[in-house]
């Protein structure tokens, strides 16, 4: 289990504050937020390549931080991959065998041929980095840090760089790999779309310190801030002053699943969950008819702005229903949401 | 950028001055003596003599600009500190300091009245006119070359590839031997040749320290003043000669090894 307790960094003008995490053995865990965040900066310090001001790593109950980074047994990919360009495919990814000196010839070898299996590099091994492809590189750089079978393995933003067809199926292929070995990964994303679909756990880290952690799906519908209601895709998010079960908007009031206290707080409601028809629908408590002001196209759906009276509220349609409807930019529609949909934040 | 641009044949006009500017006095230097001349000049042990001995303490330079000047460059090129300009001036010092000014300092602090001058003699190490002088102002004057090159050289290599070295179990050590060093030889290589190339052409600061025994650019200068510029040139177009061979020859081996590699 990696415990990792009031840590501090300082890097110049930059800080990382209060940093407390609990990940479990064999967990994937996704480090979330915003570009310059800070998310590496963790990374680095988890993996010993930048020193913490303050506070406490420990990996299954012992503290790591006086420890150089080769002792630790975290292996890291970053997002560039960093493949050491002198050495070939092969040579890159026995580097840290040298180093290991517990396992056999033997040993190395079958786990050599294992990863070149299963990471799909064979016929690659004499080739150097720059003849290879993105996604054949990210495929070295991971195999290169899973033959020292590392405790913990932290990724880069590893995704970034890959179209999305790579993506895909690299996606599918950490899947696999993450049942297969006993590692725990800890993967950093800024794209949140990445983050559900490989962990389960997470934490977003925003202005230097920790803004949310938890289950993503609990992350994904219950944000505890604005900022991390924004990093998820809050797109529908309102400062309303609510009393008892209704939140006011400019005109608009939404009946609320509990009563609240007389207060100013936000209201937020995913786009995916807004139905959108062109007749008032019956039985739905939170009904308001709108007009459609702007619609992008994003390939298999559309992305909706209806304006209701001055509140502008956003809906994602797919493309067969939008065509269905035979929506129109300026036509009349009605949006519509579950009770159980809406979300108030704190400020 | 059109050719008939005249801010282009302006570039060209300039370009061409700068060229005939460098090169026609070199050029009318090699072809002044005659071929008799030159095989003479090749055969006098005093010339054969000189040319060794500049390039073998110039060699000594740039190797001692290597070996001490690598950390150092290495320090430079990935640590930022309070008063990393103020090393990073120091260190071009010897580049300003006009050349007599540096064989008056050396001599300043190797003399027997400073207290390192009494170390030296204690131990047995002379300066002033001595081949170990002549290494002591060319390691000064060549050692910034060197350190900017192979400064130059680590930082265009990218941190992570030792960060990622040494997440996979190597120690400092290991990483800069088969990481770091690997990737920046060539820019190591290049800061060798420019420490050389420096240390070979040093006249003024070692004609204050070491008169004798005489490099090649010191011998130049005493056939020039006793016997006239006819007799200083073929010395200097051997020692243009062996240099430009030299260089050429290393210039090749980098270019070779970047193919291999």
């Amino acid at each position: 289990m990696i415990s990792i307790q009031n840590l501090q960094i300082d890097l110049g003008d930059f800080h990382l504050r209060n940093i407390d995490l609990e990940i479990l053995e064999n967990e994937f865990f996704i480090i979330m937020g915003p570009s310059g965040s800070g998310k590496t900066v963790l990374l680095e310090t988890i993996a010993g390549l930048v020193l913490p001001t303050s506070g406490e790593i420990r990996i299954d109950g012992q503290d790591i931080v006086p420890l150089s980074p080769e002792k630790r047994g975290i292996s890291i990919v970053y997002q560039d991959y960093a493949l050491f360009p002198h050495k070939n495919v092969v040579e890159n990814i026995q580097y840290g065998l040298r180093f290991k000196k517990s396992t056999t010839v033997q040993k190395q070898q079958e786990s050599l041929q294992t990863l070149i299996s299963l990471l799909d590099l064979a016929g690659l091994e004499k080739r150097y980095p720059e003849t290879l492809s993105g996604g054949e590189q990210q495929r070295v750089a991971l195999a290169r840090a899973l033959i020292v079978e590392p405790k913990i393995l932290l990724l880069d933003e590893p995704l970034s760089a890959l179209d999305p067809r790579l993506r895909e199926e690299f996606i599918v292929r950490l899947k696999q790999l993450h049942q297969n070995t006993t590692t725990t990964i800890l993967m950093v994303t800024h794209d949140f779309s990445e983050a559900i679909a490989l962990g389960i756990k997470g934490a977003v880290i925003a202005d230097g310190k920790i803004a949310q952690t938890g289950k993503l799906d609990d992350i994904f519908k219950r944000p505890k801030s604005v900022m991390v209601a924004n990093f998820v895709g809050m797109k529908n998010l309102f400062k309303a002053t609510v009393k008892n079960r209704v939140a006011r908007i400019d005109s608009v009031q939404i009946q609320l699943e509990r009563e609240y206290p007389e207060s100013e707080l936000y209201v937020a409601i995913r786009p995916e969950n807004i139905a959108l028809s062109t007749e008032r629908p019956i039985g739905v408590t939170n009904c308001f008819c709108g007009h459609i002001e702007q619609v992008t196209a994003q390939g298999f759906y559309y992305d909706i702005n209806i304006k209701v009276g001055n509140i502008d509220f956003y809906v994602l349609v797919s493309y067969g229903d939008f065509h269905v409807m035979k929506l129109l930019r300026g036509q009349d529609v009605f949006i519509s949401f579950k009770i159980s949909d809406i979300h108030v934040v704190g400020c | 950028m059109q050719r008939k641009d005249l801010f282009f044949r302006g570039a060209i006009v300039c370009a061409a001055i700068v060229i005939v500017f460098i090169a026609l006095p070199i050029v009318q230097m090699i072809l002044a003596p005659t071929l008799a001349d030159l095989v003479l000049v090749i055969f006098d042990k005093e010339v054969v003599r000189s040319i060794l001995l500049s390039l073998g303490a110039a060699s000594c330079a740039a190797l001692i600009s290597f070996a001490v000047g690598t950390p150092l460059a290495y320090l430079l090129a990935r640590c930022e500190f309070r008063g990393k300009q103020l090393v990073e001036g120091i260190i071009d010092l010897p580049i300003i300091i006009p050349h007599p000014v540096v064989g008056i300092a050396i001599l300043g602090v190797t003399g027997r009245n400073y207290w390192l001058g009494k170390v030296l003699t204690e131990l047995g190490i002379r300066i002033m006119g001595s081949v170990t002088g002549i290494v002591v102002v060319m390691t000064f004057v060549a050692i910034p070359f060197y350190i900017k090159a192979a400064k130059e050289g680590f930082e265009a290599i990218s941190p992570r590839l030792e960060k990622v070295s040494r997440s996979l179990g190597a120690s400092m050590l290991h990483t800069f031997c088969h990481i770091t060093f690997p990737l920046a030889w060539r820019s190591i290589l290049t800061g060798i040749i420019m420490a050389s190339a420096r240390a070979i052409s040093e006249f003024g600061a070692i004609v204050i320290v070491a008169y004798h025994p005489m490099i090649a650019p010191v011998m130049i200068y005493e056939r020039f003043e006793s016997y006239g510029l006819k007799y200083s040139q073929p010395v200097a177009v051997w020692l243009i000669a062996i240099c430009l061979v030299l260089f050429f020859a290393l210039r090749v081996l980098t270019a070779q090894r970047k193919k291999t590699s």
